[in-house]
């Protein structure tokens, strides 16, 4: 039997019996559509947690650290110079930045303004190799140059003059103003205690503003960047290496150090190569990977909390094609007699549920995709922070649930067909044919 | 040759406990091309003979070769296979399925040959004139009457070409002159095709009509004429 004839006769069967198919396809439908729309509201939250992680932060810039070492108890190998070239050997990394931080004090002022920045001093030897995406100018390249974030410049504070009403300097600074800091000197100023004199004492650090960084480079940090050797000038002169009454055992050492990563895709690889190495990093794709498993979880448990529902309709079906085969006994008789074998008789049944199982996973998936629609309009209407984050929709129908839930109503079909249609090709064509 | 060869042929029915004999060694040939009448009483084997011959059923005993196939031992796979393109129904209560129309109807046989649909439209459509039904051809079975659904049975019969017709009491549903008309039916196809054809009736009058009557009673061959 051609395919196509066994189409034609099963759509014939269906088309006769429209109530019954109606309502037999009505439980797949629903069934269906349950599965689809719990799912697309797990892969629609997903999205939406990964956007926010994208949101705030770089995903292809990772921190080092120094790891832990369990066994001891101490902190394992510290990050100099070696690390830094063993960092850039690992394949995928596209720059490595080596920073030591200022902790004593710090602060910034450019003539009337002043603001507040941490200083970090980097390595001037492999900020070339590191990819900087500048707003203003050029990355420092020697002494005396300094690079601000995109955060500093907003944060400046003008001071205000005293004026009769306010001698005693109360709110002396205005409201924070974008202040334009390319090409001009700041000073940065350091800060420690002389336990002789029971003063603090300060001194101050001009460099020349030579460039701005992006917004995106980091958006919560409020840094200068300055030369190393200016950085650990500041920390010597301030005592910052005995800070707290501890020693750095060795002053070259750096504090943390950035990596860059070439591509996302990349970005395992380099985690993995550098707790391979010894050292310890974080990513947020960490993160992400957490956040996906765990929704990948909450997938699994919605669509077999929907499946059990299409396994009530799978006993609708069956229940359908049984009583189906009773009333055609006689037709059954007449095929056998005709010429139809056992294969044909199963195909037959076989794509009569089948189809059952497609009608109802059709409209399922359309009121899927209505119902889906509407929370969509619903949510953001509701939750306006989501069009901050350039999310349009909490629920989505990707390809493969659509292509998924269709294929496994067809497959619910024809499994429920089964035992039928084995018990339709049973039937003795004598015996059929010689039914009133 | 003989397309039909029987060789003390039994069929017994077990019904639980109950076994019941409804053919006692039974023997015959039938020739090619020949009109064959199997006549008897209620009760009297000739329908379990037929089906015997028709592969509906398989016997308890015996042999048979039904157009060169020893049939006897054949599965229902097999059966169901030999039956295409070997044998030809035609029964009392005609057996068409109602949702289809004559044309369908009596393609429905070419479909499950596997015979592509342009071909199978020719050749219901022209065994259906054959029979006198051109405008009867896209009608349901509820729209026409007894002679007009036996004559689509005989089509259907007819349009897998199989060298054998068997005909169970095709005449028992019908008035005297549609009777007589499919009767004639028959006939002609019998002379003009060479089909060789074995008709059930209850109807002596009727078993005259064919080149050979054998009589049957209680599972046996009591008689045999020869009218042609």
């Amino acid at each position: 039997m051609i395919f196509g004839d066994g189409i034609r006769l099963v759509s014939n069967n269906l088309r006769r019996r429209k109530g019954r198919t109606f309502l037999t396809a009505l439980g797949v439908a629903i069934g269906t559509a349950s599965i689809i729309a719990m799912i697309s509201l797990a892969v629609g939250l997903n999205n939406v947690a990964t956007a926010s992680v994208d949101s705030w932060n770089d995903l292809t810039t990772l921190d080092v650290y120094t790891a832990w070492d369990q066994n001891t108890g101490q902190m394992k190998d510290p990050l100099t110079a070696a690390t830094v070239t063993e960092l850039q050997q690992i394949p995928g990394v596209s720059g490595v930045l080596a920073m030591v931080n200022y902790y004593g004090g710090g602060g910034l002022t450019m003539g009337r303004m002043t603001g507040w920045a941490s200083s970090v001093g980097v390595d001037l030897d492999t900020v070339d190799a590191y990819p900087f995406t500048m707003a203003e100018g050029r990355f420092l390249k020697g002494k005396g140059e300094a690079v601000v974030t995109w955060r500093v410049p907003e944060n400046m504070f003008e001071k205000k003059r005293p004026s009769r009403n306010n001698q005693n300097n109360y709110n002396q600074y205005t409201e924070p103003v974008r202040t334009d800091m390319l090409n001009k000197t700041i000073t940065i100023t350091a800060q420690r205690w002389n336990s002789d004199t029971e003063e603090q004492e300060t001194k101050d650090y001009k460099f020349k503003v030579v460039g701005v960084l992006t917004e995106g480079f980091s958006q919560y940090e409020s840094s200068v960047y300055l030369p190393e050797e200016a950085v650990r000038e500041m920390r010597k002169w301030s005592g910052d290496d005995n800070q707290g009454g501890r020693e750095r055992a060795d002053t070259t050492n750096y504090d943390n150090i950035k990596v860059k990563v070439s591509s996302r895709d990349d970005v395992e690889n380099v985690v993995a190569g550098i707790r391979e190495a010894g050292y310890e990093t974080w990513s947020p794709t960490e993160m992400l990977e957490e956040i996906n498993q765990l929704f990948l979880i909450i997938e699994i448990i919605l669509a077999g909390i929907g499946a059990i529902s299409l396994l009530v309709a799978s006993i609708g079906i069956m229940n359908t094609m049984f009583m189906s085969i009773l009333e055609r006994t006689r037709e059954i008789g007449i095929m056998k007699v005709l010429g139809a074998n056992l294969a044909d008789i199963r195909r037959l049944f076989l794509m009569e549920s089948g189809f059952i199982g497609m009608i109802g996973g059709v409209a399922g998936l359309l009121v899927a995709w209505g119902t889906v629609a509407i929370v969509n309009v619903v949510a953001i209407n509701i939750i306006p922070d989501l069009a901050g984050m350039n999310i349009t929709k909490v629920a989505i129908i990707p390809l493969w649930l659509a292509l998924s839930a269709l294929s496994f109503a067809v497959f619910i079909g024809v499994v429920s067909g089964l035992l039928p249609a084995q018990r339709a090709s049973r039937i003795s064509p004598l015996q059929a044919i010689r039914q009133d | 040759m003989e397309p039909i060869r029987i060789e003390n042929l039994e069929h017994t029915f077990h019904m639980g406990r109950l076994d019941v004999q409804v053919l006692y060694g039974v023997n015959l040939a039938v020739k090619e091309g020949e009109f064959l009448s199997l006549c008897g009483s209620s009760g009297s084997g000739k329908t379990t003979l037929l089906n015997l011959i028709g592969g509906l059923m398989k016997p308890t005993g015996g042999m048979l070769k039904v157009n060169g196939h020893d049939i006897t031992n054949y599965s229902e796979n097999q059966l169901c296979h030999f039956r295409r393109g070997n044998l030809g129904f035609i029964f009392q209560s005609y057996n068409l399925l109602p949702a289809l129309t004559a044309l369908d109807n009596v393609a429905l046989p070419l479909i499950f040959a596997g015979v592509k649909p342009e071909q199978r439209r020719e050749r219901a459509e022209a065994i259906l004139v054959r029979v006198g039904l051109e405008d009867r051809l896209h009608h349901h079975p509820d729209e026409m009457s007894g002679g007009q659904q036996q004559r689509v049975a005989i089509a259907r019969a007819l349009v897998s070409h199989p060298p054998i017709i068997l005909a169970d009491e095709p005449t028992g549903n019908l008035d005297t002159a549609n009777g007589e008309e499919i009767m004639a039916l028959m006939r002609e196809i019998n002379q003009t095709e060479g089909k060789t054809i074995i008709m059930v009736t209850h109807d002596p009058e009727k078993a005259r009509r064919c080149d050979r009557v054998i009589y049957l009673r209680d599972g046996h061959i009591v008689n045999e004429e020869v009218t042609a």
